[in-house]
């Protein structure tokens, strides 16, 4: 079968659910392998499950702040689709983290979640993201990778921190064949993101704020997330490096 | 087959040669219909014109110099009459500068020439182009800004100026017609093999061989993008797949702007 990216072999960190899941399920439409990881072993099968009716699909458990984990995953990734070329990272962890009173831990957690699995995923994969010759990394940042948002220092110091690790390793990758780009998405609504509204006293309020807080009045959709991490592992993205590109319906534009 | 862009009706400026070129081929490819902006290669715009895949009707060729306000609008609604209505409108004319100068030798001349080319003509064509869009089906502009929009050349105050101008442009349409569904996005390349660039590689110390490798090589990844890969870029900004990216000025540099 055709597709933009028969042949490519991807490793999805966060790839049980919500963008993550999205992205994958894009790109093994477009013919591309696909090995999942996240936390939860019955959320990961049953999403390589589904994954299947388009090709080849496998997973294994980890959890992407511990090194030996990633290790782990990575090896077994390589094990089932014979390399890899392509790695997405969909990790994260938010929640609200006033100046005033968050306890350190909550944002050493935070900050941890935002940026141990990118900077994991690189390191224990880069021998084989070199090796393919042709590969490339996406790391989803937010739309607060590039403004700022109350009352969410932690999260906004995470995503921004993504960023910038995805410039520095665009270069250390640059001549070696390896693209390292952030996508930096608005609000979408996933099982994740739904769940933290429901948390609010007021959750059908807040849910419709979200929506229209960008200046294209509606929440972005998965598909769409899956259209752009589809382009950016393509060979049609061979000269996009080190970008951090919105796609937030113009939020952050304003 | 199908492609991203199947029945939409596109109006690309500057389509005769270079990046545009590239753009027009990408888009055909695609699946859309296309006016082909020119003013000087009008003869090969033609030619193309012919040439190229049509699954949703004839290319048309709209020729005109954007320096000249009169033929600018008449350009616009030829692009309109001609294809019965727009779903996207690239603006990729431009020149390169001819001669590098600090400001202070910068003539007025030639900072009209550069700001007419790539900022005005671009404003004069979408206020024309809009109404027509906004009919479109999900309609998107892009523009092709230069990561000369993004950083200071050295010696290119003009044209550095002009690309930034555009790329602010871009943004302005994006904000003021977002709830609208008319998308406006920019694209900015590094430097791409282009005839534009091998002839000033050809001023540079060494020659053209040389000058190409010395431009290939402040690129982290150590070359210049081909024309094809700005253009498959344009070609998926301006389709129903970037349906939520608007506003955004995405370098394709091969990681220049980083360093």
């Amino acid at each position: 079968m055709g597709g933009r990216l028969a042949g490519k072999k991807a490793l999805i960190y966060g790839g049980g659910t919500g963008i993550g899941l999205a992205c994958a399920e894009a790109m093994a439409r477009d013919g591309a392998a696909i090995f999942l990881t996240g936390r939860r072993e019955g959320v990961l099968r049953d999403a390589a499950q589904g994954l299947k009716a388009h090709g080849k699909a496998d997973f294994a458990t980890g959890d992407a702040t511990v090194a030996g984990d990633v290790q782990r995953v990575t090896d077994a990734a390589v094990r089932f689709m014979g390399g890899i070329d392509t790695i997405l990272v969909s990790a994260g962890a938010g929640g609200r983290t006033p100046i005033f009173n968050t306890p350190v831990e909550e944002f050493r957690r935070i900050i941890d979640h935002s940026l141990l699995p990118a900077f994991l995923a690189m390191r224990y994969g880069a021998g084989h993201l070199m090796a393919a010759g042709k590969a490339s990394v996406i790391v989803i940042s937010s739309m607060y990778g590039l403004v700022g948002q109350k009352e969410r220092a932690g999260y906004c110091a995470g995503k921004h921190g993504v960023i910038g690790l995805v410039k520095s390793a665009a270069l250390d990758f640059a001549d070696k064949g390896v693209r390292v780009n952030a996508m930096c998405p608005g609000f979408v609504e996933t099982p994740l993101s739904l769940e933290v509204v429901k948390q609010e006293p007021n959750p059908e309020e807040v849910l419709q704020a979200k929506r229209l807080m960008h200046a294209i009045p509606r929440a972005g959709r998965l598909d769409e997330m899956g259209d752009l991490a589809v382009y950016l592992a393509s060979d049609s993205a061979a000269f996009i490096t080190g970008q951090a590109i919105a796609i937030d319906g113009g939020y952050s534009t304003r | 087959m199908s492609g991203i862009l199947a029945g939409k009706r596109a109006y690309v400026t500057g389509g005769s040669s270079g990046i545009g070129a590239a753009i027009v081929k990408s888009f055909a490819a695609e699946g859309a219909r296309v006016a082909i902006g020119a003013s000087r290669h009008a003869d090969e715009a033609r030619a193309m014109a012919k040439s190229l895949p049509s699954t949703s009707g004839s290319h048309i060729v709209v020729q005109a110099d954007f320096y000249d306000q009169q033929q600018t609008e008449r350009a616009a609604d030829e692009v309109i009459a001609g294809l019965g209505g727009l779903d996207i409108f690239v603006h990729s004319a431009g020149i390169d500068v001819t001669q590098t100068a600090p400001t202070h030798q910068t003539s007025d001349e030639l900072w009209d020439r550069m700001m007419t080319l790539h900022l005005t003509a671009a404003f004069r064509l979408s206020k024309r182009l809009i109404p027509a869009l906004l009919e479109g089906k999900n309609p998107s502009i892009v523009f092709i800004g230069s990561v000369c929009g993004l950083v200071a050349w050295e010696g290119d105050v003009a044209y550095n100026v002009a690309k930034a101008g555009l790329q602010h442009l871009a943004r302005c349409i994006a904000s003021d017609y977002a709830k609208t569904g008319l998308r406006a996005n920019v694209i900015a390349p590094g430097v791409i093999d282009t005839p534009l660039t091998r002839n000033y590689a050809s001023g540079m110390p060494g020659g053209e061989a040389e000058g190409l490798k010395v431009l290939a090589n402040m690129h982290p990844v150590g070359r210049y993008a081909k024309p094809i890969e700005i253009a498959e870029a344009t070609a998926f900004l301006a389709s129903d797949k970037a349906s939520f990216i608007t506003g955004v000025v995405l370098p394709i540099d091969g990681g220049l702007t980083m360093v």
